[in-house]
């Protein structure tokens, strides 16, 4: 029970002084949460401001002194602003110890020039030949195929028209072989019947053999076989009548020449019907022979036509051989386009070929020109400014070394940029106002625009006339300077802006037994004019003696609780 | 042997008080649990507090919105670009599907310009469309890009040209549009940079700069050199400088200078291969004889463009702002864009983290200003104390069990046998008094 009642002590103490620390310290805390804020009076005055820009002095008839690409300085033999005359030497060279540069561009371009000439040498070869083979032999097939289908879409036509050629053909041979079998009878009839007559004629013919013998003039016609006689006693012929019966060796001749004659004459419409049947004979064979033949050819036809496919499988095989055309003719046209991309390609390659050839050929001879070239010479007299080198250190392309100006007469000029509004009350000719820098005379020469922005910068340009002023100095000038004055001109600092427009905290004292009491009252304001430090500003409720909130720990809100504090501007911070 | 009787013979006579010892301190684990829970929970809001407090550039929407009728959503977009040379060359644009210049944001102002004005229709028709100078009319922009650049003072009076030159490197921001709303300085002196360019060699510097070159931070009217050109100091700047800031890269030297004048640090080379033109080409005379330049400040790639614009439903800002960037693909974006509006609460944090590494990933190739680098350590860090404030309210709801547990009305069997527990080990404790 004692335990309990000092424990309860030992609290109720402990609460005491805590309570009393806090009631102590209780201002100090508060001041912790609430902001510091510096405050100031709003007071009359002027804003001020210049619109001044600054420029880099720059020699217009500079000569630029070119170093020579991968050569190495050796000595310089000049500083900055001395002065050269034009060819003197301004830096030796080391010698080039190493033209591995030159071999190695060397040996690129004999490789070159041996491709260009083994491509040159090259036998031009044609890839398409294959293709073309093959679309011919694709071609063949199908038109093969296309006739195989047509004479399967003819398959019964063909095999009907054989059939009706082999039947009329066998007719006619028919009646063919019986006519050629009647004229072959009547033929050996008519040949037995001059068979007879000459039988008859050869006894005669024998005994006017004898009589031929004996001396007598017998002819006989070779167109005819008619046998003459005439006779030499009488005088008469063969054809003059003969007695009865004959005595003299004339009359037995006339009489035997009169008798051959007569069989001559009996068969000669014998041997005409010969002929005639011969030639039936003939024809019917001929006809019998045609007959067969096309009837041959029918059954060979027919013999074909019904070992045609069918027409669903030769339609196959004209598509299958479209395809096969199709095919061989892409492949000869993606051929040929192939050929035609190697073709330009080939051609692009001898193009950069010659080119890298000519590039090369161009640098070898910039390089030997370099690789002999021992010093760096003055282009032109007068001082020489801004050297770039150091002795040992190598150059690179177009770098320029170092200028060259003239020692009179030089054509100073420095650019600078101001923005549109103040540049358009200025003009050629004008004298600026120099405020950094040191020269006599500040003349505009060029009014252009800013590359930067065009529409709200313009570039003035202007000459410098001083006898002393050399490049990359660094100049200000003014271009006009504005000065008015304000009722109400506080820190910029101070004018703060929100979704309603700008406004500013004034601070509204109190005092109270506990202390001073600030808080801050929004001041909607009209910004009059801004130099970027101060502004002027402007608004009916705005208390002239209230004082202002110009810094602040933090943002502000209107009614906060602010605590007055001096910002110690010059005081370090730890 | 004898240790071991020791040992023995302690516990023989000290058992019954360790034994009431460990009882004692089980029987407290739970009022242990539930401090422990506490002191989690409450160090978890605290850190969070502090450290999204000191993140004032993402609550600026609040500010920019007071007193409006409706919610404000900031939001930021992430370009990319390529430096030519090394981080001393501005960002240059690359193309228009990664990259964002500044003639985009010409177009860009007038899709979300487009958009504002008609969730206001109240409006009337004379107050809609931007402003004639091009502003954006009730909502706020800014853009920038940075860049490392050496910075030399300038020395006003005659005869201090033989002196050594001080000089640093330092950060250059170029910046266009409203940047200081978005960016809630501490002016030491003098004010930003006005959007409306009075002077564009105007600088501000920060409050490290400013020490270094003047040892004061009353410097307005001071001169710097910055690529080869004179800049006129008109204010310097306090940023944030928590640990996380430092940590961000924020503690070093750094100017804020109007956007175009990056281009004093492009290298004249990257300049004309980004295709800008020659000025000594153009005849002002006579302009129709040879073609204006073009504007080399299009060549400069934006960082980072930041929106701040009305919501009248939430979340729809971040998806208009998508929709007015050219060439934003919604479904493989090229470009990043997040808000900053709601950045730390719980689902933001989440939608960060998880999946592991998605962010990073889709992060890859962006270079981040200072600012962002910060925020995103400190969207780590809230997630890290979420982590603990999540583990505070397990512990929490342990230790509640624990004493449920503890404190329950035991069961007439349990009582007793504890009863009789509690009485032999008093029989104990009294005949050990008595032997003693």
């Amino acid at each position: 029970m004692k335990n309990r009642r000092k424990t309860i002590i030992r609290i109720m103490v402990a609460f005491v002084a805590g309570l009393a620390l806090l009631t102590f310290f209780s201002n100090t805390i508060m001041n912790l949460t609430i902001p510091k804020v510096m405050g100031e009076y709003a007071t009359r005055g002027n804003l001020a401001y210049t619109n001044t820009a600054t420029g880099t002095i720059k020699v217009e008839n500079e000569t630029k002194i070119t170093g020579v690409e991968g050569r190495t300085i050796d000595k310089i033999l000049v500083s900055s602003y001395d002065t050269v005359n034009e060819g003197d030497v301004i830096a030796t060279l080391k010698p080039v110890e190493n033209s591995d540069d030159l071999k190695e561009l060397q040996a690129q371009l004999l490789t070159l020039q041996r491709e260009k000439e083994y491509a040159e040498r090259a036998p031009s070869s044609n890839t398409l030949t294959t293709y073309e083979q093959a679309v011919d032999t694709a071609q063949d097939t199908l038109s093969e195929a296309q006739e195989a289908l047509t004479a399967a879409q003819n398959k019964q036509a063909t095999i009907d028209s054989a059939d009706a050629t082999i039947l009329d053909q066998s007719s006619q041979l028919a009646e063919y072989q019986s006519a050629l079998d009647y004229a072959t009878a009547e033929k050996a009839g008519y040949e037995d019947q001059i068979k007879a007559i000459d039988d008859s004629i050869k006894p005669l013919a024998d005994q006017i053999t004898i009589y031929q013998s004996y001396g007598y003039q017998i002819t006989i016609e070779e167109d005819t076989g008619y046998y003459r006689f005439t006779d030499p006693d009488t005088g008469l012929t063969e054809s003059d009548p003969v007695g009865t019966t004959p005595v003299t060796d004339g009359e037995k001749i006339r009489e035997l020449c009169y008798q051959i004659n007569q069989y001559i004459d009996a068969k000669a419409p014998i041997q005409s019907d010969l002929d005639a049947a011969q030639a039936v004979i003939d024809s019917n064979s001929a006809s019998i022979a045609a007959c067969e033949l096309a009837i041959t050819n029918a059954e060979t036809a027919k013999e074909a036509a019904e070992a045609l496919p069918s027409v669903s499988d030769a339609q196959k095989l004209v598509d299958t051989a479209q395809t096969g055309l199709s095919t061989a003719q892409q492949s000869l046209s993606d051929a040929q386009v192939n050929a035609g991309i190697e073709a330009d390609k080939a051609q692009d390659a001898a193009d950069d070929r010659d080119k890298s050839i000519e590039e090369l050929e161009t640098k070898i001879a910039e390089l030997e020109a370099k690789i002999e070239q021992t010093e760096i010479k003055a282009p032109a007299s007068g001082y020489v400014y801004n050297i770039s080198i150091e002795e040992g250190s190598v150059m690179e392309k177009n770098q320029t070394i170092a200028y060259v100006i003239p020692v009179d007469d030089r054509q100073c000029t420095a650019t600078f940029t101001f923005p549109s509004e103040v540049a358009s009350r200025l003009s050629i000719g004008d004298d600026m106002d120099v405020t950094m820098g040191y020269v006599d005379s500040c003349t505009i020469i060029n009014i252009k625009p800013d590359p930067d922005n065009p529409r709200e910068y313009k570039q003035v340009k202007c000459a410098i006339n001083d006898a002393y002023a050399f490049p990359g100095e660094s100049i200000t000038v003014r271009a006009d300077k504005s000065n008015k004055d304000y009722e109400c001109v506080i820190p910029s600092s101070a004018v703060n802006k929100d979704n309603s427009g700008y406004f500013v905290y004034q601070i509204i004292g109190s005092s109270s037994p506990l202390g001073d009491k600030y808080t801050v009252k929004r001041v909607d304001v009209t910004v009059e004019d801004d130099d970027g430090t101060y502004a002027a500003i402007s608004g009916e409720k705005l208390d002239k003696d209230a004082m202002i909130v110009v810094r602040s720990e933090k943002p502000l809100e209107d009614g906060e609780r602010v605590r007055l504090e001096d910002f110690d501007s010059d005081k370090k911070k730890t | 042997m004898a240790f071991k009787d020791t040992i023995k013979e302690y516990f023989l006579e000290t058992g019954t008080l360790n034994k009431k010892r460990i009882k004692k301190i089980v029987l407290a684990v739970p009022f242990w649990v539930i401090l422990a829970a506490v002191i989690l929970i409450a160090a978890g809001f605290i850190r969070i507090s502090v450290l999204t407090r000191a993140r004032q550039e993402q609550y600026m929407a609040t500010y920019w919105g007071q007193g409006a009728d409706v919610d404000y959503r900031q939001m930021s977009v992430f370009a990319r670009g390529a430096r030519p040379v090394d981080d001393t060359t501005p960002l240059m644009y690359v193309s228009s599907d990664i990259s964002l210049r500044k003639a985009d944001i010409p177009v860009i102002r007038a899709a979300i310009q487009g958009t504002v004005d008609a969730s206001n229709q109240n409006l009337p028709d004379k107050a809609k469309g931007l402003d004639t100078d091009g502003s954006p009319k009730g909502w706020e922009d800014a853009f920038s890009s940075t860049v490392m650049a050496n910075v030399t003072l300038v020395y006003e009076e005659p005869g201090n040209t033989d002196k050594i030159i001080p000089n640093t490197d330092a950060e250059i921001v170029g910046v266009g549009g409203n940047y200081k709303a978005f960016h809630p300085f501490r002016f030491l002196c003098g004010g930003f940079l006005p959007e409306e360019q009075i002077d564009r060699n105007q600088i501000v510097i920060n409050d490290i700069m400013a020490w270094y070159f003047f040892k004061s931070y009353d410097v307005s009217g001071r001169k710097l050199t910055l690529g080869n050109e004179t800049f006129t100091i008109i204010g310097v700047v306090e940023e944030l400088n928590t640990s996380i800031d430092d940590l961000a890269g924020a503690d070093k030297p750094r100017a804020y200078i109007y956007f175009d004048r990056l281009m004093l640090l492009v290298p004249a080379d990257a300049a004309s291969a980004a295709g800008a033109g020659d000025a000594a080409t153009y005849d002002a005379m006579d302009p129709a004889a040879s073609a204006a330049p073009a504007s080399t400040s299009d060549v400069l790639a934006i960082q980072c463009y930041e929106a701040m614009m009305p919501e009248l439903v939430s979340g729809v800002a971040i998806t208009d702002i998508k929709s007015a960037l050219p060439t934003y693909a919604l479904t493989d974006p090229k470009i990043f864009v997040l808000s900053n509006t709601d950045r730390y609460t719980l689902l933001s944090v989440w939608d960060w983290v998880f999946p592991l590494g998605e962010t990073q990933s889709q992060l890859t190739g962006y270079e981040l200003p200072y600012w962002e680098r910060a925020a995103q350590i400190t969207v780590t860090r809230v997630f890290y104390d979420m982590v603990m404030i999540f583990a505070g309210f397990i512990l929490l709801i342990i230790g509640g069990i624990m004493v449920f547990l503890r404190f329950r009305k035991p069961k007439p069997a349990e009582a007793s046998a504890e009863e009789a527990k509690d009485k032999s080990e008093e029989e104990i404790k009294l005949l050990e008094e008595q032997t003693k």
